[in-house]
């Protein structure tokens, strides 16, 4: 059982990319769970329940990671703290 | 954890774990009058075939399949077929003669295609196979006989975190105690087939698992169809996936951490027990259909934000972790675990109570999909009629 709450999550450490467990407001601090690890972060963007948002600066062609492994990659530079979603990344499969 | 549930043991040494009179209609024709039965028949499952004489080749092979798979399904304790003519009826009656259950044909040609007189005699031989299959008592069996299909619908990034790790230990889980699990949906694994490929019994598994993801892959591709807006579809878009290789990650956590024994067709059986995939369509019914004619008595059916479909001859154990499915669908979830999703309680917590609710539902409990009726079954397709 988890004594402290929390506001989003990364399933893996090699993850640039967290998601909320619930909505978020744009500019407020989060306490983020990495893994078993509990770690305060700046949005940028109001993010919804179940959304993604970037971890660190990802620049354009860069590969999304999440689970650990490549869900696509960004179509323009990402800054930290933003919204991920289909405006800003594509697919390399589909 | 418990290994046992109460079903219903047939005499070819399959296990039920409903006992129901499956009324099917095998000829577009007779649909209606076979639909009408099944209403008037407490408890009756129908299944409607509405195609015919167009279907031929590689469709033709399929829909019987299909047709024989339903009948057999060992939650189905008698069938009544419907047919327009003898030869397709008495065709399919003597193919399931193996699975030893009681089997009534009728025909539209013995009631010189009165409609009146095939549904009067339909629920004189129906109310009759209800009332032999009612002898029947549950008795204490082993989950090394349950075959268990892994579907999700309607997904969000919920399912890919919570629900179908979830499942994934379920899955895991009963093939330890000896039973079976098939996940289906092949334009699904697109984006994680690697991982597959890694749980690959042997190379010609590997090569079968790439086979079928390039030929959905392809198939898109040559109807001119962009994978982004039909699947992630426009839902689960909105409610936070935003691409295969996403979806497809969370999509195969369903299938646990066993070794793939075998990709199979549509409908296909298993041989053995242990994990398989089914190189299938991804839409629901289609999909859960492919389960149920290959012998699933269950189906597992994790949703992100809802999803009121159900199989009709393996019901459906429906569960979300998305924190506002579970508050708005109280009449569509039989398991909320929203509570993982949020932090405040362990996957294997979780795990045990989807276990516990598993047993009841399978030795009887009826699940909301069963109470509401909302469930069907449908036939799959890959080609055009005559």
């Amino acid at each position: 059982m988890n004594a402290k709450n929390f506001d989003a999550i990364v399933l893996n450490k090699k993850d640039n990319v967290g998601t909320s467990i619930k909505f978020l407001k744009a500019k407020s601090n989060i306490i983020l769970k990495i893994e078993k690890k509990l770690i305060n972060f700046l949005l940028k963007d109001n993010i919804r329940l179940c959304h993604k948002f970037s971890l660190n600066l990802i620049k354009k062609g860069e590969k999304i990671i999440k689970y650990g492994e490549i869900i696509g990659e960004a179509t323009i530079n990402i800054d930290k703290g933003k919204h991920v979603h289909i405006h800003n990344i594509k697919s390399l499969r589909g | 954890m418990k290994n046992s549930f109460w079903g219903y043991k047939r005499k070819n040494g399959l296990v039920g774990i409903r006992n129901k009179l499956l009324i099917i209609s095998i000829t577009g024709l007779t649909g209606p009058t076979a639909r009408k039965i099944s209403d008037y028949l407490k408890g009756s499952l129908f299944v409607d075939n509405p195609y015919g004489g167009g279907i031929i080749g590689e469709d033709k092979k399929r829909q019987n399949n299909a047709i024989i798979g339903f009948a057999e399904n060992p939650n189905v304790g008698a069938v009544l077929i419907i047919s327009a003519d003898p030869p397709k009826g008495d065709f399919i009656k003597s193919q399931l003669v193996k699975s030893s259950k009681p089997i009534e044909l009728l025909t539209l040609d013995e009631c010189n295609h009165d409609a009146i007189k095939l549904l009067e005699l339909g629920l004189r031989k129906g109310a009759k196979l209800i009332r032999e299959i009612s002898r029947l008592r549950r008795e204490k069996v082993s989950f090394s006989k349950l075959s268990i299909g892994l579907e999700c619908g309607r997904s969000d990034p919920s399912s890919g975190l919570v629900a179908n790790p979830l499942m994934g230990l379920i899955a895991d889980k009963l093939i330890d105690f000896g039973g079976s699990a098939i996940i289906g949906e092949t334009i699904e694994w697109l984006g994680a087939e690697h991982l597959l490929k890694k749980r690959a019994q042997t190379d010609e598994v590997k090569k079968k698992v790439s086979y079928a993801v390039d030929f959905q892959k392809n198939f898109a591709k040559s109807k001119g169809i962009d994978l982004l807006g039909n699947n992630p579809g426009h839902q689960n878009i909105k409610a936070g996936l935003s691409t295969i290789e996403e979806k497809s990650l969370g999509n195969i956590a369903k299938s646990g951490s066993k070794k793939i024994q075998n990709v199979i067709d549509w409908g296909e059986k298993p041989k053995k027990n242990g994990m398989y995939l089914m190189h299938a369509p991804s839409y629901a019914p289609e999909s859960l259909s492919g389960f149920s004619s290959a012998g699933c008595q269950i189906t597992l059916f994790s949703t992100g934000v809802g999803n009121s479909f159900n199989n009709h001859i393996a019901p459906s154990i429906k569960f979300s972790a998305n924190p506002e499915a579970c508050k708005l669908l109280s009449e569509q979830l039989d398991y909320k675990c929203a509570d993982v999703f949020l932090g405040k309680k362990e996957i294997n917590d979780s795990f045990e109570e989807l276990w516990s609710l598993m047993i009841e539902i399978c030795s009887g409990t009826e699940t909301w999909g069963e109470i509401l009726n909302e469930s069907s079954e449908v036939f799959s397709r890959v080609d055009r009629s005559l």
